[in-house]
């Protein structure tokens, strides 16, 4: 009797198995139909591939909000890029600031910006976009109350002034060179009316917008769905019906899912460049994006307070083994603070690797049995075969390391308290100027939680990064940031490891453009023709 | 039949005993037996595959994966084995005490017992993981914790068992103490399913302790532990998955080893007739 009811269970359960599968083959082929190409909205050559078609991204981490001014997370920034725009934006193919809501920006005086606005521009909801929308968006950006952790990009605007329907004056507080290309940034994002108005103080908006995708559904932890605006402003509407974001957090799942077609797109390792260079049905781009990742010192206090230990264990660390080797040579050697894709960059010698200094320049420091911690984010498992790595590498001269990772929020609260030692970190200069590659994260005015985890207070750097953001004179800029780095190289607040590349795996899909902040765009993907 | 399952119970002792006892050596003299260090590293040489060299292939800084994993022997086996004795110790003195005594002695302890046992050993290792901080030790008081009442248990029931039997009326009218008592009487007679216990118990702590380390939770780098080289090896799967085999085979083998002796010692000490 027993064995009989076994049987039964053995039976049921294949029974199930073979329903589910059953069930993908429907979910599974995604495909639109083919549109004769002369029926399609824009000029670009849209045959013989799909249009129509739901592009699968799959990310490793949920969309933290949809609320523009809220976000840090890339698939946040990656989501409302689809569905928002700004008043300007980089080209994500020739990397040129572009008016995108603006039609054109000038600096009229020294402190004030003139935007003129497109007109005939309406919301997803209806609403329409004017210069009273572009203030609503930008003061609520500025209010203290929301708090939005993006405050520092716009903080030196003193007054949106709405000169008539299509004209917005924006006032700011120095001449500030860089205000467009910061206004490009996702916390510039245009919100209906409506949507902000329907929100309070500090809660998240709906990310109702003027972009090529509006939200259709979404199960958090899940997925994201979006569907094609078809009431879109700009002269192309988006090929793909759907643009469906995918969590998973583990990475070969996420490899194995681009391998297979069931995601047509993923942000890879950098491990998994050569893999994936080897596997016929994935097609890989290797994109140099204006990421720095790092290492940083605690300034504030104990030897690391010390300029002469820094140096030594910046000398103690071979930069070369860990881009070339760990990170299997995708990205570049970094020596100073911003990647050469970012305007004006400087370009410095940095510190060599070489132990007899280090060990020498921590002899004169004067320190002896140094014991540090360093942090990194659980789940970044590069960080962290980094981590091991300086632990040897500092073991070298006698320095202990004992490397631990902690939870994000953790992570970024503990380091924003100052309870680190050594940290490691990636910093997107998003807007592509210098300032917002360094201002953030070592001006004394951003220390702690606003961005600078070094604790770093030095007056010269604060006074040329000053400087460098109230000219316009583009000379003058990249000798200031010019001499900021070559003092930074000195003061050495961080070993800067390497400029990230961005390794971009597809899998039967065409024209998604990635801007060089890594954010791609899914409007003008199509998907291939399958096979059979 | 029977001497044929008897046969198949000493290959059961013979089998995990040898097992057991490779580990053992190889853990004691871990030193000697791995051919390489454990913390060497060699970036140019990472993740390169089994060969006369590095006989299980280097990790992804380039260390060597058969040392670590001979290395992680001696942390696996630590932890199983003190974790399960401290387990035991504390769980079969709470337990001889709640079942000599019974009444409200017994209610207390057993309720406590029946809260920790609730949690699955898992979540419950987590939890005090959580309090206490990731690291080796901690990972050994989480899982001895969880140890308590599974020997609290076993320990309780022995001992209302023994406790009614007539020889211990009789040293109770000679004067007995209690101590003397549950030690010298209860404690000797309850010993042979504690130690079949303890023996399983080392595989489960392994298990719960590699997973921990798994977690990022347990052991931390740069140590060689089998979970933490399994976590590590995971994101290398496509490229070189010696890194995830070989430490997963260590944890199958191990646990294996030990539950076929624990296995074979429970019927070898089982009393006859029952």
């Amino acid at each position: 009797m027993k064995k009989r009811s076994m049987w039964l269970a053995l039976l049921a359960v294949a029974f199930l198995l073979f329903l589910t599968a059953c069930g993908t083959d429907e979910d599974g082929s995604s495909l639109g139909e083919v549109v004769d190409p002369t029926e399609a909205d824009n000029g670009d050559e849209v045959s013989p591939a799909m249009t129509g078609g739901e592009i699968v991204y799959v990310v490793a981490s949920d969309v933290v909000t949809l609320d523009p001014i809220r976000s840090n997370d890339s698939a946040s920034t990656d989501a409302q890029s689809q569905m928002l725009d700004g008043l300007t934006r980089f080209d994500p193919v020739t990397a040129e600031l572009l008016p995108r809501l603006a039609t054109s920006f000038e600096q009229i005086e020294p402190t004030v910006w003139e935007f003129s606005l497109r007109q005939g521009i309406y919301f997803t909801d209806g609403a329409y976009f004017d210069a009273d929308v572009v203030a609503l968006n930008l003061n609520r950006l500025l209010d203290p109350e929301e708090a939005s952790p993006a405050l520092f990009i716009v903080e030196m605007i003193t007054e949106v002034e709405v000169v008539d329907t299509y004209t917005v004056h924006i006032h700011t507080e120095f001449p500030f060179a860089p205000l467009p290309g910061h206004l490009a940034h996702r916390s510039g994002f245009m919100v209906s009316p409506n949507a902000i108005a329907a929100t309070e103080v500090g809660e998240d908006v709906e990310p109702v917008g003027t972009g090529p995708f509006i939200l259709s559904d979404r199960e958090y932890g899940n997925f994201l769905l979006m569907e094609r605006n078809d009431a879109y402003w700009g002269s192309q509407l988006a090929i793909p019906d759907y643009v469906r974001f995918i969590v998973v957090p583990e990475p070969a799942t996420r490899f194995a899912m681009v391998q297979t077609g069931e995601a047509h797109y993923l942000v890879g390792q950098p491990t998994d460049f050569a893999v994936a260079s080897d596997i016929d049905s994935i097609d890989v781009d290797l994109l140099q994006t204006t990421t720095l990742d790092y290492i940083g010192f605690n300034t504030a206090e104990g030897p690391l307070a010390n300029v002469l230990v820094r140096q030594a264990i910046t000398h103690a660390i071979d930069r070369n083994a860990i881009v070339e080797g760990l990170a299997e040579g995708v990205g570049l050697v970094a020596t100073g603070p911003l990647a050469p894709l970012v305007d004006m960059s400087p370009t410095v010698e940095g510190l060599d690797f070489d132990l007899e200094l280090a060990r020498a320049l921590l002899e004169e420091s004067g320190y002896t049995d140094i014991e540090l911690n360093f942090w990194y984010n659980e789940g970044n498992n590069f960080r962290g075969l980094v981590g091991v790595f300086v632990q040897a590498s500092l073991a070298e001269i006698g320095i202990t390391v004992n490397v631990a990772s902690l939870e994000w929020g953790a992570y970024l609260e503990a380091t924003a308290a100052g309870e680190h030692d050594m940290f490691m970190l990636g910093w997107v200069t998003t807007t592509g100027d210098p300032d917002y590659g360094l201002f953030p994260i070592l001006h004394s005015d951003q220390v702690g939680d606003p961005g600078n985890r070094f604790f770093f207070e030095n007056d010269e750097v604060d006074a040329l990064l000053a400087r460098g953001r109230q000219s316009s004179d583009r000379a003058y800029r990249m000798a200031v940031y010019q001499e900021v780095a070559e003092l930074l190289v000195y003061e050495a607040p961080m070993v800067p490891l390497r400029f990230q590349q961005a390794v971009l795996l597809s899998n039967g899909v065409d024209g998604i453009l990635t801007d060089f902040a890594n954010t791609p765009f899914f409007y003008r993907a199509t998907l291939r023709p399958t096979v059979d | 039949m029977s001497t044929l399952k008897k046969r198949l119970k000493n290959l059961q002792i013979v089998m995990g005993g040898s097992i057991v006892f490779v580990l053992v050596i190889m853990a004691i003299f871990a030193p000697l037996v791995a051919p390489l260090d454990p913390l060497a590293i060699d970036v140019p040489g990472r993740l390169s595959p089994p060969s006369a060299y590095h006989w299980l292939g280097t990790d992804a800084l380039g260390r060597d994966v058969f040392s670590r994993l001979i290395f992680g022997t001696r942390i696996s086996l630590m932890i199983g084995v003190l974790a399960s004795f401290f387990g035991a110790v504390v769980g079969v003195t709470i337990g001889i005490i709640s079942g000599y005594y019974g009444k409200w002695v017994d209610a207390v302890v057993m309720r406590f017992c029946d809260i920790l046992l609730a949690f699955p050993g898992i979540l419950l290792a987590l939890g005090i993981i959580t309090i206490l901080g990731a690291g080796t030790f901690n990972t050994i008081i989480a899982v001895s914790i969880f140890a308590v009442p599974i020997f609290a248990r076993i320990a309780r029931g022995q001992a209302m068992q023994v406790k009614k039997a007539e020889y211990i009326d009789a040293i109770k009218t000679v004067g007995a103490s209690d101590l003397r008592i549950l030690t010298r009487h209860i404690l000797p007679n309850i010993l042979s399913p504690i130690t079949v216990q303890m023996t399983l118990y080392v595989a489960s702590a392994i298990v719960t302790a590699a997973s921990l380390s798994f977690l990022g939770l347990g052991t931390q780098q740069p140590t060689p532990e089998w979970g933490t080289m399994l976590a590590d090896g995971r994101e290398f799967l496509l490229q070189a998955p010696h890194l995830v085999l070989y430490p997963g085979l260590s944890i199958l083998i191990t646990v294996l080893g030990i539950n076929l002796l624990g296995d074979g010692l429970r019927d070898a000490l089982r009393p006859r007739g029952r």
